[in-house]
């Protein structure tokens, strides 16, 4: 059975005149392990699709499964438990804490199982810093921390949003390996939000979403994040 | 031609928007503002009010600069004050306590219209009386009803036709009707009178249950009623030889005066001098209208009002700043990243200023002028159900004191565009690309409890909190200080409470036990009625001299043994003395005093002090107070048969023989309600107030948090940690500043309290301090709660914050 199943998804902001078709009628099939790259121009409806699997907003209309669950039927209290227990989600601008530490901004999604905040920092190579606070991390620091963070609980689903969209070249090339590596090694599901073709190379599996619509859905080989250039 | 917006123009949209979107936040600020302005401008109002109603029935009636009063005047007096430099106005009149029923009526008696404290009137005639007085009598306009002049006619008489006067009275004896009674040789002489109206006066201000009523009526007027009184008892030949003889007796008694400003102390001197060179002087008294009777009381009352304006207010007025700065701080904080981009896009630094202090100053505006406009109507209307049963004053309408309301909204506005200028000029001065990135947390290193054990084991919510009031520490200080000022006003509204209630409770309970004060006549015996016990103690004025001064004070001789005295145990050694002027006089226990009294001076020693609001007195027992010569003359009666109430009991006793006037506790509770009613309806208003201030100093606050952690509700909330979590890890925050606040402000209620009352203690009146328990748990569960309420609420809000719009942008 496929990890994530969904059918006719659909999500319009406003209504009458400032209706704004967001997503218009989305399916696809996600399989367990695969790593996932959304790509698609701005105001396709990218981050839209990411929101409604990550349980952060609800459709309009349409079906969306993720493992056992059927998203699109959750009430609220579900869908904040589903996210704190099988959803993992990291941003372009890392929505840390700027007041808690890194150790407690990973402990903050800790759960009772999966693995301890510790060994998260350490899968990112950032058990030294943990006691820094955020502003006194680098931009890729701080994304590590957020990935940390949202792997601690063994996610499901590892949703990122522009993951590299405020990092250099350099840096996001180490993130993305980070999070193919989180994928091959882990078996972890990632899908991954982007705007740049070339991350699309990495992929298991390419979504290209235009004005709200799936336009394309197709298994490739990946690439290794070394062998692309951005 | 495309229209170009000025960037001025987008600016001032962008505030139009800024504040819909922190609507509430800025009508908090606005309220506050309004808070703060509507109860100092109001208050000021009240007695700026109050004191122009005196005014205007001061002026309207012509009251006298100065009063000379008299056992009688003698020839030259008149002229005498008349001629004195500076006098422009002199008038004699006659000046006596009267009854009716059992009111006392205070009965002024002019040659002709009077030309100075003169009834304020629409009503024709001459003979007038003031409302409170007639309402208390249950008379009307028209109606007659009795008053008994106890005047000396015996000695009037006697001095007008030069006859002792008891060969007068035997003559008038022979002149009576059949079955009239020589009512010259009665106590009184009773009269019917009928007012023409009532009136206004400036000498009745007063309409307290305390005060005697005021009639006022020509000579002829007066002449008119004793005439139609002797008519009913002596023959036609006797009232024409009465009336005649009165027609040539001068019966005033009273000089007053209208003096050139300045003058009032140099014409007081030579008046006192003109009597005191006399060989017997006739002069009781002279004093000016500041120290008038009439005056003093409202003058103090009107004292009170103004202090309590002062003190109350103004540390409302100090919180509302504190808050509102701290609210403007932190709106402009939040725009940390929008000044930055305002100045890389090229605003000038004016502009940007400009319209950063626009916010605040329009706020405070907006509040303050509504206050302005609220205050001076709403309080003094309030305080009018009060002050309109305490006093007889016209109606006006409040007056607009511009210069305090003008102080009180350039203060709050000037703060509010000052706070505004320091925080953006920092702001500013940060160079583009540093203000567009956002602010590190000032102090990133971790306390000495982040490093412990104990703190791993603290709930994250709890952590958080701590962090956040650790790492803010100046929004943490506002809301203690605010928490703070809020609850010490609290205490200090409910300690007023106590104290008032404690200092009368001492009076009545603890000092004089007894329910019943009696005034007996001369040499009588005390009375004896079955379920009262009585005791007798004698009472005189007197005054008291140490080192340090001289006092006027009560004497006061009970029995060694007596049970009408809990101030302590008596001594023949020596006298109590109360604490107030043991203060005063700056004596203490085993120090020796000068007790002047009966013309009589003596060394009397102190044996201990006693405490009391109202009676600053030297209590002795008879072996000194017969060194005074001074008689028991009161008693004290206890009631012992419960069903006998104070009113019945005063009742039977008033109508005893040997029995003058009877007085009962609750007679005296209703005296000290009326004495401390101002006091008491500004405490009410001003803990309503302080109520309200908490709330929305709270509600602000809390709301101000809410928003700056806009960012960190979402986050956690795509984390998926529950709602009711989220919540928890603000009210923790808010709810231990709010417990540090209270502690804090609990202690301070009391020294505020001492402040505000200390101002108006006068010679009178001490308060005897105190401060229920109760009252402070109720402050603080006042606070407690309303913090708790404000915040719950607050709580639920975290359900509404939108995750995706909240972390889409930097920030
Ligand atoms: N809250 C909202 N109200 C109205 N319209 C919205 C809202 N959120 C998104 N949209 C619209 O929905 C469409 C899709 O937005 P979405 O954020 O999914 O785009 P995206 O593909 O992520 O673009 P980008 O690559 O620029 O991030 C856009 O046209 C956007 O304007
Ligand atoms: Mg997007």
């Amino acid at each position: 059975m496929e990890l994530i199943e969904c059918k006719d998804l659909c999500k319009t902001y406003g209504t009458g005149d400032l209706e704004v078709r967001a997503l218009d009628g989305a399916s696809f099939s996600v399989e367990k392990g695969e790593f996932v790259v959304i790509l698609g121009p701005s105001g396709a409806g990218k981050s839209t699709l990411l929101n409604l699997l990550g349980g952060m907003d609800t459709a309009t209309s349409g079906t969306l499964r993720v493992g056992e669950k059927t998203v699109t039927a959750l009430s609220e209290k579900e869908l904040s438990a589903y996210r704190r227990k099988d959803i993992g989600f990291v941003f372009q601008f890392y929505n840390l804490m700027a007041n808690l530490t890194a150790l407690e901004n990973v402990e903050l999604a800790q759960g009772e199982t999966g693995m301890t905040a510790e060994e998260a920092l350490s899968l990112v190579g950032l058990e030294k810093r943990k006691n820094n606070f955020p502003p006194q991390l680098s931009g890729g620091e701080q994304q590590r921390v957020a990935i940390a963070r949202a792997i601690v609980k063994n996610p499901l689903l590892l949703l990122c949003d522009e993951p590299t969209g405020a990092l250099d070249s350099r840096t996001g090339r180490a993130i993305l390996g980070l999070l193919s590596d989180l994928c091959r090694k882990d078996g972890m599901t990632v899908i991954v939000v982007t705007h740049n073709a070339e991350l699309g190379k990495l992929a298991d599996r390419l979504i290209r979403v235009n004005d709200g619509k799936i336009v394309e859905n197709a298994l490739q080989t990946a690439a290794s994040p070394e062998d692309i250039t951005w | 031609m495309v229209r170009r917006p000025n960037p001025a123009a987008v600016l001032r949209r962008r505030i139009r928007r800024e504040i819909r979107d922190n609507f509430l936040q800025f009508l908090a600020v606005i309220l506050i503002a309004f808070l703060a302005v509507t109860l100092f401008c109001g208050l000021t109002a009240n007695y700026k009010k109050l004191e122009r109603r005196v005014d205007v029935v001061y002026r309207e009636g012509s009251m006298p600069d100065v009063f000379v009063l008299t056992s009688g005047l003698e020839e030259g007096d008149r002229e005498f004050a008349a001629a004195l430099e500076g006098v422009e106005a002199a008038e004699s009149r006659l000046y006596l306590t009267a009854e009716s029923g059992s009111s006392q009526v205070v009965l002024a008696v002019t040659e002709g219209t009077p030309t100075l404290s003169k009834p304020i009137t629409e009503a024709e005639g001459s003979i007038f009386c003031d409302e409170h007085m007639l309402f208390r009598l249950g008379a009307e306009v028209g109606e007659a009803f009795p008053l008994s002049l106890s005047l000396d006619f015996g000695s009037l008489l006697e001095q007008a036709t030069g006859t002792p006067a008891e060969t007068v009275l035997s003559l008038l004896d022979l002149l009576l009707l059949d079955g009239g009674v020589n009512v010259f040789r009665q106590e009184a002489l009773t009269l019917q009178v009928r007012v023409d109206g009532t009136m206004l006066h400036p000498e009745a201000i007063s309409a307290s249950s305390t005060s005697a009523g005021m009639l006022t009526m020509t000579r002829e007027d007066l002449n008119g009623l004793i005439e139609a009184a002797l008519r009913e008892n002596f023959t036609e030949a006797g009232v024409t030889a009465i009336l005649n003889v009165l027609a040539e007796t001068d019966l005033s008694n009273q000089i007053l005066l209208q003096v050139a400003d300045g003058q009032e102390d140099a014409v007081t001197e030579a008046l006192r001098d003109w009597f005191g060179n006399k060989e017997t002087s006739n002069l009781m008294m002279v004093y000016d209208r500041e120290s008038s009777p009439g005056n003093a009381v409202i003058e103090s009352d009107i004292r009170q009002a103004q202090m309590l304006t002062y003190v109350f207010p103004v540390i409302f007025f100090l919180v509302s700043v504190l808050v509102i700065s701290t609210t403007i701080t932190q709106l402009i904080n939040r725009e940390h990243t929008a000044i930055g981009t305002l100045k890389g896009l090229g605003f000038s630094r004016g502009a940007i200023l400009r319209h950063y202090m626009g916010y605040g100053v329009v706020l405070c505006l907006l509040g303050g002028i509504l206050g302005v406009i609220v205050g001076p109507i709403l309080i003094p209307a309030v305080m009018d159900i009060k002050n309109n049963l305490l006093y007889q004053l016209p109606n006006l309408a409040p007056p607009f004191a511009f210069w305090e309301y003008g102080a009180c909204l350039l203060l709050l506005v000037g703060v509010a565009a000052l706070v505004s200028f320091l925080v953006c000029r920092r702001e500013i001065a940060l160079k583009p690309a540093e203000s567009m990135r956002p602010v590190a947390p000032r102090t990133a290193r971790m306390t000495a409890f982040e490093r412990s054990r104990l703190w791993r084991k603290c709930p994250l919510s709890l952590r958080m909190a701590w962090r956040n009031i650790v790492r803010q520490k100046g929004r943490a200080l506002m809301v203690i200080l605010g928490v703070m000022g809020c609850t010490a006003l609290l205490v200090c509204g409910f300690g007023i409470d106590n104290t008032l209630d404690n200092s009368v409770y001492t009076e009545t309970e603890v000092l004089f036990p007894a329910e019943l004060n009696l005034t007996l006549e001369d040499g009588a015996d005390l009375p004896s009625l079955t379920g009262i016990t009585f005791e007798s103690y004698a009472r005189q004025n007197g005054q008291l001299q140490s080192d340090s001064g001289v006092r006027d004070a009560v004497i006061l001789v009970f029995s060694a043994d007596t049970q009408m005295f809990g101030g302590g145990t008596l001594s023949d050694e020596g006298g109590l003395l109360s604490e107030t002027l043991a203060q005063k006089l700056g004596v203490g226990v085993g120090d020796t005093l000068t007790v002047i009294c009966e013309g009589i001076a003596r060394e009397i020693e102190v044996t201990g002090i006693y405490r009391s609001g109202f009676t600053q007195a030297l209590v002795l027992t008879p072996s000194n107070g017969d060194l005074f010569g001074l008689e028991p003359s009161y008693a004290y009666g206890k009631i012992t048969d419960p069903s006998l109430s104070q009113a019945d009991a005063a009742a039977l006793l008033s109508s005893m023989a040997g029995v003058q006037s009877v007085t009962t506790t609750e007679d005296t509770l209703q005296t000290a309600e009326d004495i401390l009613a101002t006091v008491r309806i500004i405490t009410a208003t001003v803990k309503v107030f302080a109520v309200l201030l908490a709330v929305v100093v709270l509600y602000n606050l809390s709301l101000l948090n809410f928003r700056e952690r806009f960012r960190d509700i979402a986050t956690l909330k795509v984390l998926g940690i529950p709602n009711g979590q989220i919540a928890a890890s603000l009210i923790w925050e808010s709810m231990a500043l709010t417990l540090v606040g209270t502690l804090i402000g609990l202690p301070l209620g009391y020294p505020v309290m001492v402040l505000m009352l200390t101002i108006n203690q006068t010679e009178l009146l001490t308060f005897l301090y105190l401060i229920q328990p109760l009252s402070y748990l109720i402050s603080a569960a006042i606070t407690l709660v309303t913090s708790f309420a404000v915040n719950f609420l607050l709580g639920k809000r975290v359900r509404k914050v939108k995750m995706i719009e909240s972390l889409k942008s930097v920030e």
